[in-house]
């Protein structure tokens, strides 16, 4: 941080200046390709450099190849990434962040001694498996069948929404093993090999204009039985699988980003004229008061990402409040890559960026109130969770 | 890392405050008050007193204790919470002015009860020290022996003897006392030239605004599981479901950004950057939450029965006495990059 900051030991901070060297030296400084092969090289070419560097797994248990370290420092990592712009996760995202950590916590010694170390050491891309056209915000009405037959789970169905399914080796998938059963009871989480025949993959661009997720369909797809994580018919609670170590945690990276792009807001209206083309627009009282409130909840956000470590702390889990910050999260980054585009007058109409900006990332911020759980399912938590609200009839 | 989450310690200090705050300051008492000249906090006086509340902001209290930054505004929340009158406030500050000040016999006879501090509003916002001339509305003037004025430039006392024109105000917040009057004798009782007592004050009063939208949340939530429309809990229905999440999540904003602030505090005092912070976002979250609030109990709520408008109006108040939103934008955005 560049404003002294006493909210972190001296310890801590020597740690960030570690954290904070190394980056610098080794970050990628060339662009990520636009292509799906050059993408998928990109990433898992940055995840092995952070792995050789030993930063992988900043707070994965030792004996799977992490660093083992306690949430701070791993909050102070992702602070560090972001304040360095080191590129996105990307198609690492679910194999790090989701089905790694799954594996960590239900997964059998001999599939975690075989997939840990390939997802720490960049190797392979996981995607996720969950979400169908008819279960979206009620993911356990789920419909996407398996039959077990000699020794396999014969698949059938479909899953919708799956990043980064066209490069991905493996995906975490949640299906319907019991036909008879319903809602959350009745499912199973397997690992399946994205190579399987039956498989097929349809790529779907988003309202940006970018393809990273698909539409995946599934034909007499057979997938051997020792591919299953937990129990047959534990599906629902594998998925749901709470991970103290890691919830969470990836909003401090978020919260820094996202003050960062505030931060060249700031400085883009302060030589940019405003409304009335003479005056700096943050000389505009709108402006100026959007900026401030902007600038005001960038730190609240990161007040926030603070509590929710403080309570992991204390209480192992982020609990229902963790709602409240994705959600600030999601509606901050709406407000102000709506400000950007604001600030760039009639020059918003263009899709080219001017200085960095572009009207597309406000469109593009409107993925964060319906990915990872909508606004109204967020909001449905709170209420139910935390205030302790009736559910609905 | 610091702590962000309320400590045991703090959680009994907070319970020991909620024991006097609920059984003798329940916002009922606000209601009958609209048409009452009397402050009934006033009345109480011997008792915030002898609790030992006015002291609780000097470095060391009569009991020994120090209270922190957090602790300090963990207890202004829980006086928001209560709409305690803004006059508390006002001789709090009054006693640490005058401590500094070395204006011992003031200090004393504000901690002893027997001096109560009015807190004033600036008319004319232009921050140096107060003029002859100069503008005030002053909170619970007929109540009280002294007058704080503070701003960017520093915070005095002052005693009626130097006001003229002194003309009884009908405030949006009925119950608060307003007067508005005029300096003619510019001398202060004590003067610290320095932002201290500003920021402090702008703090605390983030604090008193917070527990003011916590109340409103509380308020409205009671009432979602009880109230039925419709053959259900009204608080079922999404609509009024996830006002109420809106309502906490904005709580836990300001409050988060306060804990920034009172964190902050160093060698240099509090850092202005993060005081305006949760001066801007606690006064978005008091008012909206009070209007939220108004809404959920629907006519009731907009009638003087009913509590509800309380905390709108507290919020109203105390959202001026810490100085407009427009001041603190330009402070915020003054300050060097806080990332």
């Amino acid at each position: 941080m560049s404003k002294k900051n006493h909210l972190f030991s001296p310890e801590d901070e020597r740690f960030r200046q570690q954290v904070r060297d190394w980056l610098e030296a080794s970050k990628p400084r060339t662009p990520r390709p636009s292509d799906a092969q050059g993408q998928r090289e990109y990433d898992l070419g940055w995840q092995r450099t952070q792995y050789e560097g030993g930063w992988a797994g900043i707070a994965w248990p030792k004996e799977y190849g992490g660093l083992g370290l306690p949430l701070i420092r791993q909050l102070i990592w992702y602070e560090e990434y972001a304040r360095a712009e080191a590129p996105h996760v990307g198609a690492s995202m679910v194999g790090l962040n989701h089905g790694g950590p799954t594996l960590i916590v239900r997964a059998s010694d001999e599939q975690k001694a075989f997939h840990l170390p390939k997802i720490l050491k960049g190797e392979v891309v996981w995607s996720q498996g969950f979400s169908e056209p008819g279960s979206g915000s009620d993911l356990a009405s789920l419909r996407t069948k398996g039959r077990v037959e000699d020794g396999h789970l014969v698949v059938n169905g479909q899953k919708i929404w799956t990043s980064y399914a066209h490069i991905s080796d493996y995906q975490e998938l949640l299906v319907r093993t019991d036909p008879d059963s319903s809602r959350h009871r009745g499912l199973t989480w397997i690992i399946c090999d994205m190579k399987l025949p039956g498989i097929t993959i349809r790529p779907i661009r988003n309202m940006v204009g970018d393809h990273h997720f698909n539409e995946v369909f599934y034909d007499n797809v057979r997938i051997p039985l020792a591919n299953v994580v937990g129990q047959i018919g534990e599906g629902w609670s594998v998925a749901m699988s709470t991970l103290g170590f890691e919830r969470g945690t990836a909003h401090a990276r978020d919260q820094i980003e996202l003050s960062l792009e505030l931060e060249k807001l700031i400085a883009y209206a302060k030589v940019h004229p405003g409304p009335d083309g003479v005056r700096p627009a943050i000389k505009d009282d709108e402006f100026a008061g959007r900026l401030a409130m902007l600038r005001a909840e960038m730190s609240a956000l990161r007040s926030l990402v603070y509590t929710m470590v403080s309570r992991i702390e204390k209480t192992g889990s982020p609990g229902p409040e963790g709602s409240i910050v994705r959600l600030y999260f999601a509606e901050t980054k709406q407000r102000m890559t709506r400000l950007a585009a604001d600030l760039l007058g009639v020059a918003a109409i263009e899709r080219h960026r001017v200085e960095g900006l572009s009207a597309l990332d406000y469109l593009n911020s409107l993925r964060f109130t319906i990915s990872a759980g909508t606004a109204e399912i967020q909001r449905n938590i709170i209420g139910e969770r935390i205030l302790g609200l009736p559910r609905g009839k | 890392m610091m702590q962000f989450t309320v400590s045991d310690d703090q959680a009994q200090l907070l319970e020991a405050f909620q024991r006097v705050t609920r059984e003798e300051f329940p916002a009922s008492r606000l209601i009958s008050r609209v048409e009452s000249p009397l402050n009934q906090d006033v009345v109480k006086w011997p008792v915030i007193s002898q609790l030992g509340w006015l002291e609780l902001l000097l470095p060391e209290t009569g009991a020994g204790h120090a209270y922190s930054s957090v602790d300090q505004c963990l207890v202004h929340r829980e006086f928001g919470q209560c709409l305690l009158t803004p006059v508390v406030l006002g001789s709090m500050l009054g006693v640490g002015l005058a401590m500094q000040a070395g204006a011992n016999v003031e200090a004393q006879a504000i901690m002893a009860g027997r001096m109560k501090v009015a807190p004033a509003i600036a008319c004319e916002r232009h921050g140096g020290r107060p003029a002859v001339g100069d503008r005030f509305y002053v909170v619970g003037l007929s109540d009280c022996e002294s007058v704080l004025i503070w701003n960017d430039g520093g915070a005095g006392l002052f005693t009626a003897a130097q006001l003229t024109d002194i003309t009884v105000v009908q405030a949006v917040e009925e119950s608060l006392g307003l007067h508005r009057v005029t300096l003619k004798d510019a001398k202060p009782q004590a003067w610290m030239a320095s932002a201290a007592t500003s920021q402090q004050a702008t703090l605390l009063i983030s604090a008193q605004l917070v527990g003011g939208a916590q109340a409103a949340l509380d308020m409205a939530v009671a009432y979602a599981k009880t109230r039925e429309q419709f053959g259900q809990q009204i608080g079922a229905f999404q609509a009024i479901k996830h006002k109420c999440s809106d309502m906490l999540a904005r709580v836990e904003v300001a409050w988060g950004q306060i804990m920034m602030a009172a964190l902050s505090q160093g060698d240099n005092g509090l850092d202005p950057f993060h005081v305006s912070a949760a001066k801007v976002l606690a006064t978005d979250a008091a008012l909206k939450n009070a209007a939220a609030n108004i809404q959920v109990h629907g006519g009731m709520g907009f009638t003087a029965e009913c509590a509800a408008q309380l905390y709108l109006k507290r919020a109203h108040t105390l959202d001026l006495m810490a100085g407009p939103g427009r001041e603190h934008h330009l402070r915020i955005l003054a300050s060097e990059s806080p990332v």
